[in-house]
């Protein structure tokens, strides 16, 4: 039924792309680049080393 | 108190992308602001997209003339000590990851504004009032969110009671944030869209000054939301939903969906 598939999607997309915070998700992913970025840093530190 | 005036965008195609964007200050710099506003555009009403593409009532008008026009009305804004900040969606990344997704990029830009709006307020120990564009689609469905967010205790300290749509043919304000959300809109669609464009002057003008921020989201930050979402708390089933329509004698619409998972929630 229309009324169901509609509001099940509906309802998913307001569970989370309307109530998390853009700020969230954002944060989340800006820490986890940076968190890349010092892993390579070190990789890169400990090749020069050996 | 600070008022803020906000308006929404969209691509020619309105597949591309969505943004909503609001300009802050306070009284007496948008009064500062307002007069030259109608100077500079000789008491008509000014619309973004028709200035910038020789459309409208612009049409017919010498192209320089308009994207003077176009300027000056930019280093105005920059000038006025007014603050922006705009909130797009890259629509095409949506779509991909979320292909079923119902039509509501206007309420999470428009919710995601007015947070940033009342974080301002909250810094500079202020209150603010908004007014939006007339859209006259979903002005009630906004409304509806607006009304939510001001019972709950970190709104309402900072937010007037009461968000006001009007027309921008008759607000000045209102087409300041049309010019906004029109550089907000174009950002966005000039670094995703088909033809990739360097950033605009207008646009680097506004943001020079450190007042005016932009935030887009576009597919790396919907496919984090899908992870998050997979984890997510479990959903109603719908049959439920249709049950409370039919006790409450409601239709189907976005506005009952909202207030149902609203109610949910609640009884939860």
């Amino acid at each position: 039924m229309k009324v169901d598939s509609e509001f099940a999607t509906f309802e998913k997309m307001a569970s989370g792309l309307m109530a998390i915070p853009h700020a969230t998700i954002k944060a989340k992913l800006e820490a986890e680049k940076e968190a890349k970025r010092v892993t390579k840093k070190g990789k890169a530190t400990r090749r020069r080393g050996a | 108190m600070l008022s803020v005036f906000g308006d929404e965008s969209a691509d020619e195609t309105q597949q591309r992308v969505f943004a909503v964007g609001g300009v802050i200050g306070d009284e007496d710099r948008w009064n500062w602001l307002e007069e030259r506003w109608i100077i500079c555009n000789e008491g008509a009403p000014f619309h973004a997209t028709d200035c910038d593409s020789d459309s409208g009532n612009y049409k017919g008008r010498e192209h320089s003339a308009n994207k003077n026009l176009y300027k000056s009305l930019t280093i105005l804004l920059a000038e006025s000590g007014l603050g922006g900040w705009g909130f797009a969606i890259d629509l095409q990344a949506q779509r991909k990851v979320f292909p079923e997704s119902p039509d509501i990029a206007y309420y999470k830009c428009f919710l995601e504004v007015l947070l940033a709006m009342r974080n301002c307020a909250a810094h500079n120990k202020e209150t603010v009032k908004y007014t939006f564009d007339l859209r006259r689609k979903d002005k009630y469905n906004a409304g509806y969110l607006y009304s939510r967010l001001v019972e709950q205790k970190d709104w309402k300290d900072h937010i007037f009671t009461k968000i006001a749509f009007e027309s921008s043919r008759e607000n000045n304000r209102l087409q300041v944030a049309d010019l906004f959300v029109r550089e907000t809109m174009k950002a966005l669609d000039n670094h995703f869209g088909p033809v990739k464009r360097p950033p605009r002057k207008s646009f680097e003008t506004l943001v020079e000054t450190g007042r005016f921020h932009v935030e887009a989201i576009g597919e790396e930050w919907f496919q984090d939301l899908k992870r998050q979402m997979d984890f997510d708390k479990e959903l109603g089933p719908p049959e439920e939903y249709r049950a409370w329509l039919k006790e409450n004698d409601f239709s189907h619409n976005t506005l009952s969906m909202f207030r149902y998972i609203e109610w949910r929630n609640r009884e939860k």
